[in-house]
């Protein structure tokens, strides 16, 4: 039985696995990419798109009110 | 109400795209990780934040060309930088800034949503990753790889902020 927008997707390895935004790795398990910024340490693709969805909201309330 | 222009829009749909070029390579690197491969995505990275930078300060620049310009001593106008004004450490660094200052007297409106929109209130850390990042980007961008823990995994749902710091590894 399957349902809708819920069929499993086969990939090979390594993938990227956008709900839990980390890669999935045949050797490494699940695998993170951390950028350097001061004494933190930011998980890059988690990071990249809450800025880019937080940036359009930004703009698009700006502009409402300009 | 002002319709978002088009080279704001360019910037915008330029930064989704170089997030996909991010991730691409993330997978090259994971198939034949190499020191070339990382540096690549830091370049990448460094796409990614200064397009999604430039939509922020294309804005204000519209903000001065509109509410500013020709309504100020010429003195006051020269000082006005035409960057998105931010701070990451406190509000009152924040209103210290000259555009802030005549944004806050001129469109209250507008001071109100950069104000709430801060590096320093917590919802927007990210924001100031965002700009300190894209000035990084001048020198260069550092990125590790971390493998995960099964038992951390479920955190990643859970509380999007365990993504930062290094609470995650």
């Amino acid at each position: 039985m399957s349902y809708e927008g819920s069929e499993p997707t086969i990939a090979s390895t390594p993938c990227f696995v956008r709900p839990y935004q980390a890669f999935a790795t045949e050797n490494r398990g699940w695998v993170l990419f951390l950028v350097n910024f001061e004494d933190e340490r930011i998980g890059l693709v988690k990071f990249m798109e809450l800025a880019n969805a937080g940036i359009q909201k930004i703009v698009s309330d700006f502009y409402q009110l300009l | 109400m002002k319709t978002v222009s088009t080279s704001v829009q360019a910037k915008l749909e330029e930064g989704r795209e170089n997030i996909e070029r991010v991730i691409v390579t993330c997978v090259e690197h994971l198939q034949l990780p190499s020191a070339h491969n990382l540096q690549k995505i830091g370049a990448r990275l460094g796409n990614v934040v200064n397009n999604l930078c430039s939509p922020l300060n294309y804005s204000i620049r519209e903000l001065i060309e509109a509410e500013l310009r020709g309504k100020l001593p010429p003195r006051d106008y020269k000082r006005l930088k035409g960057d998105f004004p931010y701070s990451r450490t406190s509000k009152a660094d924040f209103d210290h800034l000259p555009l802030v200052q005549h944004t806050a007297i001129r469109r209250p409106d507008i001071y109100q949503l950069l104000e709430s929109v801060q590096p320093y209130h917590t919802d927007y850390k990210w924001l100031g990753y965002l700009m300190g990042l894209s000035n990084q980007d001048k020198h260069e961008l550092t990125i590790e790889v971390a493998d995960i823990n099964p038992n951390d995994f479920a955190l990643l749902n859970k509380f999007s902020a365990s993504i930062f710091g290094n609470r995650v590894i």
